[in-house]
């Protein structure tokens, strides 16, 4: 007969396991600094000696647990809303502004990224992961909840751009990485310009209060918002008037190419990232210290006013992200 | 009063009418060719009290033709000179040999044989449908899709970079003042069965049907639940240029723009249901029209159609309209009149490079997808 105790130490170690599971936690801490250190650099990148690279059509996606798993990633890169429920809170998804699944050079392409990981800082004597990074996008641009270190989410996402970067030359930067830096503009970026070139060439898709589109009867977002509660938060990297920028010089309106000037860019992310948002997850209860400390640039209007509201004030918005 | 008639200076008139009308035979048989005068004076107690001269030549006998010497010309030497008097009496038979010409033929004649034959030549190089008046899109709509179709390939080089799109003012159709609220549904739909139904059918649906204005089979697309943002904007479109169809501009020119946002808002609010059977094409085309509306064509400019029309198209309002379920070749027809220049009137010209970068069989092939997806199912 099978002895009893076996069953016992072998039930323990099961719920221990999950117990385990359960209980890790990703380490915000670590999660806040790879993002602080990495994002200006990851984000607005000047193309240098840039590798040219071509990633794999998905009609080379295997059939076998390999190509399921990336079909899978996609699923959550595409729709992660409803793909990765519980960690994202607002109307985006990883597609968002990574363009084309995560495909598109010039939109932070993810073929681009896997080759840069891990990634030491001499700045804060740490390497900093993958993993690291794309719980910082859940934190700050989904306004979510980071996935656990080696959750199925996390997995999946991973194994997807590890295929995407099949035959990349590992550390190398590829041509297309992140967004293309813009030099600074010519006049300094207008709020009031930006909003005449959001009437007529962004309202039609995102709304003329930048709430975004849904899908009759979806649930998911067709064009993202742009500020308000659903948007990204006072953390995420787009939040910089020069990385929204370059994004949007680079990649909108969405299926054009130069169809806003550099000036215009500027100007349009400027009124973009005037408007209130739900707070950054770092916020210590002092928007000063906050603005100091992790908004210390011309190009963030974090705690600055715009169109009488302070921005960041936490009685706009309560926190709700960034858990 | 006396009416009295003289040729020339003759002492006796040729008649004399009483009362101040009348009529009067002129013999000019009886009056040698040549330049005469027609004199016609009133008599009232013997007293000439009113006169007119009317200056005109008879010319009863043969005219006469001369080959060799044109009036005023400078001649020198001896002069060959061809001379014809022609009889083309008014009693003889006509001479046809005699008429034949002496001389060259006038410049103007030469100069319009050669403009009618240049003419020809560019009817003949220039597409003869365009010519016509009858476009591609018509042609589509009529199940000749093909013919268009095959021309894309050949019709024009491809741009080098067809996502660079000029958006400078006048050259795309800006988003239009259309206030929903303001429409009256049920006026929409009273308008709409008066002057929409025959043709896009009484719920909207859609249908293949004899055109009036076309006097041909014609695809009427599916109008029901598409937002109304975008029906007001065709509408507009069609009566100010933007867009061109052979059936559609005096439709929507009759109406008022009050009209067109009722008809609008009338529409969006139903409900797509009947829908035509799908077309039968082979699961690789099926495939390629997926991959083309889920993918695009990122190499040359081709954004996925599903980026702006929604999964499976079903429609993103208020601006892009539903192609899920809608016929095959209305969608093809229209992505060739996008190319084409006959429709303009897209958000930011955004179609402009997805017509410019497809292919001729991904044009079909997206078509045939988009035809076939039913709203919950994807096909």
């Amino acid at each position: 007969m099978f002895p009893l105790y076996l069953l016992a130490a072998f039930l323990l170690a099961i719920a221990t396991h999950v117990a385990a599971q359960s209980t890790r936690q990703p380490d915000l801490e670590a999660i806040d600094r790879a993002w602080s250190d990495l994002n200006p650099d990851l984000d607005v990148r000047t193309p240098g000696t840039a590798v040219p690279f071509a990633p794999p059509p998905e009609a080379e996606i295997p059939n076998d647990v390999f190509g399921q798993t990336i079909r899978r990633g996609i699923a959550i890169f595409t729709d992660t809303r409803n793909e990765a429920k519980p960690y994202a809170g607002d109307g985006l998804a990883c597609a968002s502004c990574h363009l084309d699944r995560g495909r598109r050079p010039g939109a932070a392409p993810m073929w681009a990224a896997w080759v840069r990981y891990p990634r030491f800082r001499a700045k804060n004597d740490a390497v900093n992961t993958m993993t690291m990074r794309i719980q910082g996008c859940f934190r700050f641009s989904m306004n979510g909840t980071p996935p656990p270190d080696d959750s199925e989410i996390v997995t999946a996402l991973q194994t997807y751009f590890f295929w995407l970067a099949r035959g990349a030359p590992t550390g190398a930067t590829l041509a297309g990485a992140g967004f293309p830096r813009l030099a600074d503009p010519a006049e300094p970026p207008s709020i009031a310009r930006g909003e005449a070139v959001f009437a007529g060439k962004c309202a039609a898709c995102h709304g003329s209060d930048g709430e975004g589109r849904r899908v009759a009867g979806g649930v998911g977002y067709q064009f993202p918002p742009l500020w308000g509660a659903n948007s990204y938060n006072w953390g995420a990297g787009m939040t910089s008037v020069a990385t929204a920028a370059a994004f949007i010089r680079a990649n909108m309106p969405y299926g054009l190419r130069d169809a806003l000037t550099e000036q215009e860019a500027w100007d349009v992310a400027s009124f973009v990232d005037s408007h209130e948002r739900p707070q950054d997850p770092r916020f210590n209860g002092n928007l000063a210290e906050t603005r100091a400390r992790y908004h210390d640039s011309k190009w963030s209007m974090y705690g600055t006013e715009q169109r009488g509201i302070r921005l960041g004030d936490p009685t706009n918005y309560p926190l709700t992200g960034g858990r | 009063m006396i009416i009295r008639v003289y040729v020339d200076g003759d002492a006796t008139p040729v008649a004399e009418l009483p009362g101040s009308s009348g009529r009067l035979e002129l013999d000019t048989t009886a009056i040698p060719d040549g330049v005469h005068r027609l004199r016609i004076e009133t008599v009232e107690a013997d007293r000439v009290t009113g006169q007119r001269e009317i200056p005109f030549s008879v010319r009863n006998g043969p005219g006469i033709a001369v080959a060799g010497l044109s009036e005023r010309d400078e001649v020198r030497g001896k002069l060959g000179l061809a001379v014809d008097a022609t009889v083309a009496g008014i009693d003889g038979a006509l001479d046809v040999r005699s008429l034949e010409l002496h001389r060259g033929l006038p410049f103007w004649t030469g100069a319009l044989c050669v403009l009618v034959i240049i003419l020809g030549a560019l009817y003949l190089a220039v597409d003869p449908f365009a010519f016509r008046g009858y476009r591609a899109e018509e042609l589509a709509i009529r199940g000749e899709a093909a013919t268009p179709l095959a021309r894309i390939a050949t019709d024009q080089p491809a741009k080098i970079d067809p996502m660079q799109v000029s958006l400078a003012e006048g050259s795309y159709l800006p988003i239009l003042d259309f206030d929903a609220g303001k429409a009256d549904t049920a006026r929409g739909a009273a308008t709409y069965r008066a002057k929409c139904a025959g043709c896009h059918g009484d719920d909207g649906q859609g249908r293949i049907a004899q055109s009036a204005t076309l006097g041909e089979q014609g695809i009427f697309p599916r109008l029901a639940g598409q937002p109304a943002a975008y029906l007001y904007r065709q509408l507009w479109s069609f009566a100010h240029g933007w867009r061109s169809s052979a059936a559609m501009p005096p439709m929507a020119d009759g109406l008022t723009e009050a009209d067109w946002a009722d008809i609008a808002v009338h529409l969006e609010h139903l409900t797509a249901t009947a829908y035509p059977p799908p077309p039968v094409i082979g699961n690789d085309v099926v495939e390629l029209g997926r991959s083309v509306a889920t993918l695009g064509r990122p190499d040359r400019g081709v954004s996925p159609c599903t980026r702006c029309h929604g999964p499976s198209g079903i429609g993103v309002a208020p601006y892009f309209p539903a192609l899920m379920g809608q016929d095959a070749r209305y969608i093809t027809a229209e992505i060739i009149a996008f190319r084409g220049g006959q429709r303009r009137n897209a958000i930011l010209r955004l179609m402009d490079p997805v017509a410019h970068g497809l292919e001729a069989h991904e044009i079909e092939a997206v078509a045939g997808y988009f035809a076939r997806q039913r709203p919950g199912a994807v096909q």
